[in-house]
C-alpha cells in the first residue's frame, strides 16, 4: 500500500507496531527513513540497538534513533554514548514535558507548539525534511 | 517522503509520531498519518475523540491479493492506494489525513 502512494510533496508518517520484527519486507521497501524512538535506559536503547540492526537489515536507507523523555544532561551522555558505541545515528532529543505527559494522560492532543518538546520535534522534523540530508545518504 | 516511527511500548512513539505529523501539516506540508501499530492510539495525539474513533473505518483487510512476481511473493493492492486514502482517510487536527490499517480495534469499551 505504501509503495503504491505516489503523492508528491506529501510527507507519509506511519506509527509502527513497537518493533520492526512484523514489518513485512514490502512495507520497508517502501520506506525512506525510519526513526526509532528510544528513552534514555539501558533496556530502551537496547531495544531500539536491535530494531535498528532489523530495519537496516530489510533494506530500510535510513535509521535514525530519537532520544526522548531526557531529563538532564545525564541523559542525554548516557544516550550519545550509547549510541556512539553501537555506531547508531542519533537524529535528536527531546525532553521530559510535564506539558505532554498531562496530554498522554488526559488522552488528549499533543500540546501546543511552544511546549519544549514540540520544539524538539519541529527541530526533528527539519532533519527528516532536510533535501541535501537525504541526498547525501543516498 | 515516508517516515516510519518504530520504538517500544511507553517509549513516547505515537507522540513523536503524531506531533511531527501536526507540525510538518502546520508548515503547509500535506501529511497523511497511517496508524499501523495493533493498539492503535494515532487518532488520540491527532486530536480525535474516543467516540469519534469508534466511527471510523479501517482499512478493510481483504484489500490485499498475493501474486508471484519474479518467484517472489508479493502482496498488492486491490485498489488503488489513492482511491483507499480518500474513502478511509479521516481529517484531523491541522488537517493532517489519518488512516487505521485494516484490524479490528480493541476500544475496550463499548
Amino acid at each position: 500500500m505504501l509503495r503504491e502512494l505516489h503523492e508528491e510533496g506529501t510527507l507519509v508518517v506511519v506509527d509502527m507496531e513497537a518493533s520492526p520484527e512484523h514489518l513485512a519486507r514490502s512495507t520497508a521497501e517502501a520506506v525512506e527513513e525510519m526513526l526509532v524512538v528510544a528513552e534514555p535506559w539501558f533496556r530502551s536503547l537496547e531495544t531500539a540497538r536491535r530494531s535498528v540492526v532489523l530495519a537496516a537489515g530489510l533494506g530500510i536507507p535510513r535509521v535514525r534513533v530519537v532520544a526522548n523523555k531526557l531529563r538532564d544532561a545525564g541523559d542525554r551522555d548516557a544516550v550519545e554514548a550509547f549510541c556512539a558505541r553501537h555506531g547508531m545515528d542519533l537524529i535528536g532529543a527531546v525532553p521530559y514535558d510535564e506539558a505532554l505527559a498531562d496530554a498522554e494522560r488526559a488522552g488528549a492532543a499533543t500540546p501546543d507548539r511552544a511546549a519544549p518538546s514540540a520544539r524538539a520535534i519541529d527541530l526533528l522534523l527539519d532533519r527528516v525534511l532536510d533535501p541535501a540530508a537525504q541526498r547525501s545518504s543516498s | 517522503m515516508k517516515l516510519a516511527i518504530a520504538g517500544k511500548g511507553g517509549s513516547g512513539k505515537t507522540t513523536v509520531a503524531g506531533t511531527m505529523a501536526r507540525l510538518a501539516a502546520a508548515r503547509g506540508v500535506e501529511v497523511l498519518a497511517i496508524d499501523a501499530d495493533l493498539n492503535p492510539n494515532l487518532a488520540f495525539v491527532l486530536g480525535m475523540r474516543p467516540e469519534a474513533l469508534d466511527r471510523v473505518s479501517p482499512l478493510p483487510d481483504d484489500l490485499l491479493r498475493h501474486r508471484l512476481v519474479d518467484g517472489r511473493d508479493v502482496l498488492e493492492l486491490v485498489t488503488p492506494a489513492e482511491e483507499l486514502v480518500s474513502t478511509y482517510g479521516v481529517d484531523c487536527l491541522d488537517r493532517v489525513r489519518l488512516l487505521l490499517m485494516g484490524r479490528p480495534h480493541q476500544a475496550g469499551v463499548g
